[in-house]
């Protein structure tokens, strides 16, 4: 993975200095508190409903073991001993303390980890595929160009003040696991005419209150352009996004109102204007950092592990640990697996001080010391020998990490909702625990199938319902939380925004009315072979309405 | 209303004509160097006037409607409506992308935070109201432009922090 040479290392620590010198400006007076909350929000310090909260930055989900250490170590010393892995890949800590928040900085530091632009109206964490780099589907390593942008749009001295969030994603691979088509700018590595390296740049898609699906605004972008035209984008929606009503700001209504055409055409001549003179430094300056990316010391394997299959075979836990939780990795005799982080009636995404010290543990063991955090708030080990497989599942099982529900119905994305934000009209998490210990049973998860609840306790959507296979969205209807359900919403390279069913539920009948959507798939499903998604798609979500509506 | 350049307080010698008053128009322009508003642009320039000629725009000019401005004044003061509002950072970037040579003046409530990155947009000089001076004296101005040592940015090669981390690093490679 990346390190940080010494002017990383300078920059940081830097933005340590420069925030301890805010906190102190705030306290004499010189800053308001109007001019202080932006300076802590580039620093993903938020005012929350009881206590700050903390974000940290793990750019496009990339972390080492030690870092993990390092995450426990802040968990138990300055919060209350865990921490909240988010939807754009990072990490939250709810209890922090103002006082204390440079000296976390500063320990962040010391693992080459900080919290610069995870929130604010700036560019914001760069996100990624969790198996980017190892997939046996992908095209290209998206990585070092994240790393190319975290570092070109950190401290941006003309996109630090955008009319509002500005987040970008890239993916690898033909098969979309950023969600691409959901961000204000997403990139997917294609080839060119002449088989050359480079991007389909997509603009403005985005959740909130006005979802939107991503338009192409470029086939193709050679790869040594992508700086200057990500410049030109930027400085057209700095130059003409709404300033004037901040649920009108973000670039995806800069471009509805505009028109895609018209946008492109902004675009174009904005990027005509501008010399190409630093291509070869941003191209210098990426290969640098693919030299960071290196493959691992993969030892070789064949691909077919004894030791896996006989194991597989006698041991039916790990054979739906296998079945549900592994992934197709590029070399042989490896697998990624991904570690959910949804125990059954938990809270989706928590991670304790001791579940970070034991993942950091067994990724030193089982795969090169390193992880991934997933935008599903779950870690991915890249790298395990398919005959270690079966040693890590059952140290993963001994810590209650070892459950077989990955992109199952019990892998519930959730906002904090209003038991933490602010923000929220209504409670995410207990609707979470509800739905999972509702569907707790093991082999009727593995009959449902792929199945994705995405759970928002507000209309700004950091939950992701829209793009849920069910969304449900927490709102307040005269001091009482109710919940819509949507269904059919889809966050990949078949990108699709969910349909309100109708009415809400309250919060005792949410969870029974998801039952009987599912009973109800169940029943018409055509064979088991068709996912929740596709029979919604073959039937049209209307066809679900009777049985979720049947008790009402 | 102070102003600052580079971290230090100094002396306005431009006047600023305000937008609401018209009646300066209908007369013989003052001597000495002027900033005039965007609409009376033109009539000003018409006038014999000994000395230099500045303009204050809004902050919704397009490209096109800067671009238009080369060659027409030496100076040219950009708002900041609030601080929060960085649409002037991207007009003085535009302003020097199309080859504007002249003083680029950031006139608003900017903090100390900012310094740094106003200049490595383009601009020359900060205006800032006098009760936001009275809070956040200038020195706070000084300390906050070199607060890094250097800055990811290419083509940004205004700022206090000249070396840029990509051309160090090919630098130091070749």
């Amino acid at each position: 993975m990346y390190r940080y040479d010494e002017f990383d290392e300078s920059m940081v620590r830097a933005r340590v200095a420069e925030f301890r010198g805010q906190v102190q400006r705030r306290v004499d007076g010189s800053l308001t508190e109007d001019e202080f909350k932006p300076l802590r929000l580039m620093n993903g310090l938020y005012l929350q409903l009881h206590a700050y909260m903390l974000r940290v930055a793990i750019p496009y989900g990339a972390l080492s073991s030690d870092q993990m250490r390092q995450l426990a170590m802040i968990a138990e010393r300055y919060d209350r001993g865990y921490g909240h892995l988010t939807t754009r890949q990072n990490i939250q800590y709810n209890w922090p303390k103002l006082p204390e928040v440079p000296d976390i900085l500063d320990d962040l530091a010391d693992v080459q980890m900080h919290a610069i632009q995870t929130s604010g109206n700036c560019i914001r964490n760069v996100t990624s595929d969790p198996f980017a780099g190892v997939a046996a589907d992908e095209l290209e390593d998206p990585r070092p160009t994240a790393e190319l942008i975290r570092q070109w749009s950190t401290f941006h001295p003309e996109f630090s003040f955008l009319p509002r969030k500005f987040k970008i994603a890239i993916t690898g691979s033909p098969n979309d696991r950023a969600a691409v088509y959901f961000h204000d700018i997403g990139l997917r590595m294609v080839a060119g005419p002449d088989d050359d390296a480079g991007y389909e740049v997509i603009v403005g898609g985005g959740q909130g209150r006005t979802p939107m699906i991503g338009k192409v605004v470029r086939d193709f972008l050679p790869r040594e352009e992508l700086l200057g035209y990500l410049e030109a984008i930027m400085r057209v929606y700095n130059l003409y996004g709404r300033r004037d009503n901040k649920y009108k700001a973000r670039i995806k209504i800069l471009v509805h109102e505009l028109g895609l055409e018209a946008f492109k055409d902004e675009v174009e001549a904005e990027y005509s204007r501008k010399p190409d003179a630093d291509n070869a430094l941003a191209e210098a300056e990426l290969q640098r950092i693919e030299t960071y990316f290196a493959p691992k010391d993969y030892e070789t394997r064949p691909d077919r592990s004894e030791i896996f299959e006989v194991a597989r075979h006698n041991d039916p836990a790990f054979a739906a640990w296998a079945d549900q939780n592994l992934f197709s990795h590029k070399v042989e005799g490896y697998a990624a697996a991904t570690i959910t982080i949804k125990r059954v009636g938990g809270e989706p995404g928590d991670v304790t001080a001791d579940d970070m010290r034991t993942l950091a543990d067994l990724a030193d063991r089982f795969s090169f010391g390193e992880m991934r955090v997933s935008h599903e708030q779950n870690i991915v080990f890249s790298d395990v020998r398919k005959d270690d497989l079966y040693d890590l599942w059952k140290a993963l099982a001994k810590a209650e990490l070892g459950d077989a529900n990955k992109g199952l119905i019990t892998d519930i994305i959730a906002c904090p909702g209003l038991d933490y934000c602010a923000l929220a009209t209504a409670r995410s998490i207990p609707i979470a625990q509800k739905i999972s210990t509702a569907f707790a049973d093991p082999i009727r998860q593995r009959d449902i199938g792929p199945l994705s609840i995405k759970i928002s306790g507000c209309i700004n959507a950091c939950g992701h319902h829209h793009v849920g296979h069910i969304g449900i969205l927490g709102l307040d209807k005269a001091g009482e939380e109710f919940y819509q359900i949507t269904l059919g919403g889809d966050a990949t390279e078949t990108a699709a925004l969910g349909e309100r069913a109708g009415p809400g539920f309250s919060s005792d009948e949410v969870a029974g009315a998801i039952e009987r959507v599912v009973d109800h798939y169940l029943d018409v499903r055509d064979g088991e072979d068709e996912t929740f998604l596709e029979t919604c798609r073959r039937l049209g979500p209307d066809a679900f309405k009777e049985a979720l509506y049947a008790a009402h | 209303m102070p102003l600052i350049r580079k971290g230090v307080t100094v002396e306005d010698e431009w006047t600023t004509l305000a937008s609401d008053d018209d009646t300066i128009f209908d007369e013989e322009l003052p001597a000495g160097d002027l900033i005039v508003p965007h609409r009376r642009l033109a009539s000003a320039r018409q006038r014999k006037h000994d000395g230099k000629l500045g303009v204050a725009i809004d902050n919704d000019l397009d490209i096109g409607a800067l671009e238009a401005l080369l060659g027409t004044v030496d100076l040219i003061s950009v708002p900041f409506p609030a601080f929060g509002d960085g649409r002037g950072f991207s007009i003085a970037k535009s302003l020097r992308n199309t080859g504007f040579t002249g003083v680029l003046r950031a006139h608003g409530p900017l903090i100390a935070d900012q310094a740094a990155f106003a200049e490595a947009c383009g601009f020359d000089e900060i205006e800032i109201p006098d009760d936001h001076a009275e809070r956040q004296p200038v020195d706070q101005y000084a300390t906050a432009r070199t607060a890094f040592p250097a800055r990811y940015q290419e083509a940004y090669d205004a700022a206090p922090q000249t070396v840029s981390i990509l051309s160090a690093r090919h630098t130091a490679r070749h």
